[in-house]
């Protein structure tokens, strides 16, 4: 089968044009949603808009501006992105508390 | 045109003054593997972004709230003390060798350094581009063709772009390393010792390109760049307090809490193409505590490197030397973050030369090294299982293959200065 056309600067000239759509897009999607931009008053026992995903109450799902959900661990005085399964290890526990002992 | 009809050997044949050159059969390879790889990243994030699957599907890189220029922003507290004692008693540690106060202070002294540092990145990535341009145009490729090859290798960097998203201090060893490489490569050998030494006190595991020296009986060079190291260090410390001892001990105690926070946790594993990020993804069902593995992990690593050092890479030639040594400098510590990365771009530059210049008949012993390249440095946001990215892992076994490659096969012909 003939793939030349494939490695063709003709072809690859349009793929970069679509990857600099794409880049585009995503950056001003970025920059018009403003995800950084969340409610940081929330705590484990505070968290309007959320969903509890554990019976402690610590792994939450909340919203962020333009992306969807996503999973927090908080404890009574904030919240951090939660790292990937719905349990909650050590290594968290420890940085969560450095984050908020000081 | 197909690909074996470009006028490439033939003019290559002619020396690189003659006429302009189109792109190698291994660069259009490169090419189309790494603007395919990045559409299907992008398109597949902006698909999930549309049916609202949320994070991690939606972003192409890593996401967290606060983390946009959060490696950078995070020290604005204790630089503002910057020579007060308020600077050595702060919340988060400065896990960063001393000389590494010098560049961020540089930043926090200026106006408005959350202006500075990110248009300092982005200078940086446009400045690599423009050389990259350059460099191909040496080479006699043609203008449309050099501009492709840069634009597209540029506009897909990943690694770049994680980078300028965290506002990482990676920048400076980035710049530093490669400069140091171009600079041994184009037989500037006292100005890569320098750039090295600088390297290396901002971040300790640059050390090891000190090794390309060791095969050309360069000490000098090699003497030369530890003491540029030793310098900055000291003058990194004297910044930090007039009491040198008192900065070092403090240093050295904000380093260990790398090794207890961030070298066994499985933190952010989906960005971390360490090979220790390997061990962790295996072991990642029973989240077990990997603090007393990191040691010996250390250990080993350091045995099994001089050991393939001495036996293997001390005869390759210099292509393969530097290709190595950069693989080994960003997958070796135990936590290797994505950003870590942009050290490749210097070898890529060299192999890309070496496209150029070998016949069609050969191109294909490249194409191996450019595939897995393309794998490493574009987003791969499309690897999740169970709503966890493990892309950082596809990219420590590319790491991995293209280490094996580069050490079973020594590449031809040994290209000279551009």
């Amino acid at each position: 089968m003939r793939l030349h056309w494939l490695f063709s600067l003709k072809t690859l000239s349009i793929m970069l044009l679509l990857c600099f759509l794409l880049t585009a897009e995503e950056t001003i999607h970025l920059l018009r949603s403003r995800p950084n931009e969340i409610d940081w008053s929330r705590t484990s026992n505070h968290h309007p808009g959320c969903t509890v995903l554990d019976a402690a109450g610590r792994i939450l799902r909340c919203p962020v501006r333009g992306y969807g959900d996503m999973n927090f661990l908080c404890s009574d005085e904030g919240c951090v992105a939660k790292q990937p399964g719905l349990y909650i290890t050590p290594a968290e526990n420890q940085f969560l508390k450095m984050l908020f002992s000081k | 045109m197909p690909i074996s009809q470009t006028n490439h050997s033939t003019a290559l044949s002619q020396g690189p003054s003659e006429a302009p050159v189109s792109l190698s059969r291994s660069l259009r390879w490169f090419l189309f593997a790494i603007l395919a790889l990045t559409v299907i990243s992008l398109g597949y994030t902006l698909i999930a972004r549309w049916l609202g699957y949320g994070l991690p599907y939606s972003f192409p890189e890593l996401f967290a709230p606060r983390s946009f220029f959060a490696d950078f922003f995070e020290f604005r507290v204790r630089f503002y003390d910057f020579g007060k004692p308020g600077f050595f008693v702060q919340n988060r540690d400065f896990m960063y060798p001393p000389a590494m106060v010098l560049p961020l202070e540089a930043f926090y002294s200026t106006a408005h350094p959350f202006w500075a540092f990110p248009l300092f990145v982005l200078a940086s990535g446009a400045f690599f581009t423009v050389c990259f341009f350059r460099v191909l145009r040496k080479q006699g490729v043609r203008a449309s063709a050099a501009a492709l090859l840069a634009l597209g290798v540029a506009i897909t960097s990943y690694p770049y772009v994680f980078l300028l998203q965290r506002g990482n201090t990676e920048i400076f060893v980035w710049i530093a390393v490669t400069l140091g490489l171009w600079s041994f490569y184009r037989g500037h050998y006292a100005w890569a010792a320098v750039c090295f030494g600088l390297a290396t006190a901002l971040k300790l595991y640059p050390f090891i390109f000190f090794g390309l020296f060791l095969p050309r009986r360069r000490y000098r060079e090699i003497v030369l760049g530890v003491f540029v190291t030793v310098a900055v260090t000291i003058i990194g410390l004297r910044a930090l307090s007039p009491h040198i001892a008192y900065a070092f001990h403090w240093d050295m105690g904000q380093l260990q809490a790398f090794g207890k926070y961030y070298a066994a946790s499985p933190w952010d594993l989906g960005y971390d193409h360490s090979f220790f990020g390997l061990v962790k993804f295996v072991t990642l069902p029973w989240h077990p505590d990997l603090t007393p593995l990191v040691r010996p992990y250390t250990r080993l690593i350091a045995v099994s490197c001089l050991a393939l050092y001495f036996g293997r890479i001390w005869k390759l030639p210099l292509a393969n030397q530097i290709l190595i040594l950069s693989v080994l400098s960003v997958s070796i510590p135990p936590v290797s973050y994505d950003y870590t990365l942009v050290s490749l771009y210097a070898p890529i530059a060299i192999l890309c030369i070496l496209a150029l210049r070998l016949p069609d008949d050969k191109q294909r012993i490249l194409i191996p090294y450019f595939m897995l390249y393309a794998a490493i440095l574009t987003p791969q946001s499309y690897i999740i299982f169970h709503d966890a990215r493990f892309g950082a892992q596809l990219r420590a076994i590319c790491l991995l293959a293209l280490l094996i490659l580069a050490l079973r096969k020594p590449l031809p012909a040994q290209p000279t200065c551009p």
